[in-house]
């Protein structure tokens, strides 16, 4: 037994009274024993702070009952005279070991300045039985040794490994909560790296859109006088042409005509990513459709080998319910292209009802048809495939994925099957009706006047040209704003077109003056500009109730429809025959 | 921290040991009783060890120490309920307990004390010094 505690001899000298009885000892005998084994091994932990006591039976002569405590304190000084009894402690009365040495039948003491060792004997009563050691073993196991102090101290030591168990797991749950707000402080950082990269790849992206805006907005403003101005000769509004001039004039006007388109896919394109771009719904029939298409493309068939068939089937009466003109644009971009590709044959449009309400258009041809490899390229910008056929047509290689995206747009899907050599189809499957969407509501009946700011001759001259075979009214041209504001004081026109890009002043901000004004707050004021409007712009525009008019989409047919349909919303159109077919 | 009680029985006060005690437990014990003495101003302390199976030099020591303290506190101390073994082994560790009156049950020790607090009473008046021996002893 150990000796490391002070409750530890009161269990030392608890068990050697256990044994002493068991070893048959009697009362007195146990009560000796338990006394002397409490004086040495008290004196062992108080004055060497701890020790152990081991019990032993001797069978060797006369049975005897043998207890050594050791400790590995001082020793004892003056031992002898301890022994002697003459020793008088200075904290007790010096009697325990002597009183020791009287209760038991023998003691040796072996004391030295490494420890002490004693040794405490005690013969068996005789004619008794000298137990065997298991048999001692077995009575002392069935003796409950623990007392409550004894408990307790189990317990305590419990408590205080359990303690330590607990703070191991706290520095762990600290350490591991250290490295965690570590990796967070990582994960900001990298977040905020992530945040500054989406900033950048967001800034160029607007900056390119502002870009291309920009650039196209140049481009197209002389090309659309070019192609009007064409226009104005081929209908021979400013008298007759030879046969030579005509021809040369469409060319003029078809080279034009290609180019804008081309500006314009890439114009579009640009603006459905940077998610500009609104859908105008309406309800129409695919024959309506049909019919505008066979319009558009009867004067582009140039082949002759190649025949261009819109197919009457029993579905064309089907109403649809979305963009009109972004449905023509995606036809318009799968019939172009396949007419591009086709040397001799046919191009065959038809248009199919698919079981979950939708609408399914494919163009098929019998060109040149396109290799597996380049299904998917066909697709992507400027994705275009080297081919001898290729070369002989230009393209900016932006109507495919144009068309795809306004078919997203649309809440539809397109693709291609195709065998190289046989030809291609192209698909585009929409749904029949689009979610609606509110529509501009339409503006007031007015007085007869229109007023068109702009400060650029030719735009002026064409709108004028356009405004006079749809209106009576009297047309006010002002070529800057200065001006407009002097033919504002004199009249309220019914309608004002306004130029935004001008070189004094914004037409918006213009616009915005006059809404200011008590007499101008309803006036209908339509903006005719190729500037593509920024997102302010935009708002502004709504809240102005400004009506937009971009007057370099599609050619002189398409813009004429457009002023029409404004000018028919304020019910100063005469009524003219309609002039643009969708 | 455990204690070991101590009842107040009119002026005495009795201590029933009844577990083994071991040389804190005994030294709180006897911080305990001098502070209860002062503050009921008893005359007479019990002090039962018939549960103890074992008194070595050490408790005796200590009832030793309290019944001087006791004492120096005007109270007079009996130790009751002391088994035979215990008597014999503390005599022959040569133990005496001076000045530690024993009695062998709790009723002969209250007899003791409350005998000899009759007799102080009496020398007060008579101021005679003299003691009843009244069947206690001294070891």
């Amino acid at each position: 037994m150990n000796l490391s505690t002070e409750t530890d001899f009161l269990l030392a000298r608890q068990r050697a009274k256990q044994i002493a009885e068991v070893l048959g000892f009697e009362t007195q005998d146990q009560t000796r024993i338990a006394t002397a084994v409490s004086e040495i091994a008290r004196n062992a932990y108080e004055y060497a702070t701890s020790g152990v006591v081991e019990f032993y039976l001797e069978r060797e002569d006369q049975a005897a009952f043998r207890i050594v405590v050791k400790d590995k304190g001082k020793g004892i000084p003056r031992l002898d005279e301890i022994l002697d009894g003459n020793y008088i402690s200075a904290s007790g009365m010096g009697i325990g070991i002597g009183g020791s040495r009287r209760l038991m039948d023998d003691m040796h003491i072996a004391s030295s300045a490494s420890g002490t060792t004693v040794i405490l004997r005690k013969f068996l009563p005789r004619g008794v039985a000298v137990p065997t050691l298991k048999a001692v073993g077995e009575r002392l196991g069935s003796i409950a040794p623990q007392d409550l102090g004894t408990a307790a101290h189990t317990q305590n030591r419990e408590m205080v490994r359990l303690l330590n168990d607990l703070r191991e797991k706290e520095r762990e749950l600290s350490q591991l909560n250290q490295e965690l707000k570590e990796t967070n402080r990582g994960v900001m950082v990298l977040y905020s790296e992530l945040e500054d990269r989406a900033q950048e790849l967001q800034q160029a992206s607007e900056m390119k859109t502002r870009f291309i805006s920009g650039v196209t907005h140049e481009l197209r403003t002389p090309l659309n006088s070019i192609v009007s101005l064409a226009g104005l000769l081929i209908r021979r509004i400013d008298g007759e042409l030879t046969a030579e001039q005509e021809k040369q004039v469409l060319f003029i006007q078809r080279s034009a005509q290609n180019l804008t388109d081309m500006v314009n896919d890439l114009l579009d394109l640009a603006k459905i990513e940077a998610g500009k771009v609104t859908t105008r719904l309406s309800e129409f029939t695919i024959a309506e459709f049909f019919a505008a298409l066979r319009g558009m493309f009867r004067p582009l068939a140039t082949n002759e080998n190649v025949q261009l068939i819109i197919e009457e089937s029993p579905v064309v009466g089907t109403r649809l319910y979305t963009d009109e003109g972004k449905l023509a644009q995606i036809l318009r971009n799968f019939i172009s292209n396949a007419l591009k590709f086709t040397e001799r044959g046919k191009v065959h449009v038809s248009a199919a009802l698919v079981p979950n309400g939708g609408v399914r258009f494919s163009v098929r041809d019998t060109g040149i048809g396109i290799a597996d490899e380049n299904k998917e390229l066909v697709w992507q910008e400027w994705g275009q495939i080297e081919a001898d056929q290729r070369s002989r047509h230009k393209g900016s290689g932006l109507g495919l994925p144009l068309a795809r995206q306004l078919a997203t747009l649309l809440g539809g899907s397109t693709w291609l099957e195709s065998t190289l050599g046989e030809g291609s189809t192209f698909y585009v499957e929409i749904p029949t009706a689009v979610a609606a969407s509110s529509e501009p509501a339409p503006l007031s009946e007015s007085e007869q006047t229109i007023l068109m700011v702009d400060d650029d001759e030719v735009a002026r001259y064409i709108l004028r040209r356009n405004l006079v075979t749809l209106t009576s009214a009297r047309l006010l041209e002002a070529p800057s704003l200065v001006e407009a504001r002097r033919l504002l004081a004199t009249c309220t026109p019914s309608l004002i077109f306004l130029d935004i890009v001008m070189p004094e002043e914004n037409g918006l901000a213009f616009a915005e003056q006059l809404r200011m004004l008590p007499d101008m707050a309803d006036l209908p004021i339509v903006l005719l500009s190729s500037k593509i409007l920024s997102a302010e712009e935009q708002a502004l525009v709504e809240r102005h109730n400004l009506t937009y008019i971009n007057k370099d989409r599609g050619d002189a047919q398409d813009q004429h429809a457009a002023l029409e349909r404004v000018l028919l919303n304020l019910g100063l159109s005469d009524l003219h025959e309609r002039g643009g077919a969708h | 921290m455990e204690h070991i009680p101590i009842l107040r029985m009119g002026s005495f006060l009795l201590i029933t040991v009844q577990v083994d005690m071991h040389d804190r437990l005994a030294l709180q014990l006897q911080d305990d009783l001098t502070e209860r003495i002062v503050q009921h101003g008893s005359h007479g302390v019990l002090i039962d060890i018939s549960a103890l199976e074992v008194v070595d030099s050490f408790i005796g020591r200590m009832l030793g120490n309290i019944a001087s303290m006791s004492r120096v506190l005007d109270a007079q101390t009996v130790v009751v309920g002391m088994r035979p073994a215990v008597a014999i082994t503390l005599v022959e560790l040569g133990m005496s307990l001076p000045g530690i009156r024993t009695a062998l049950t709790v009723e002969r020790g209250m007899e003791i004390l409350r005998g000899d607090v009759e007799n102080s009473m009496q020398e007060l008046e008579a101021e005679e010094p003299e003691r009843a021996a009244d069947g206690s002893s001294e070891v």
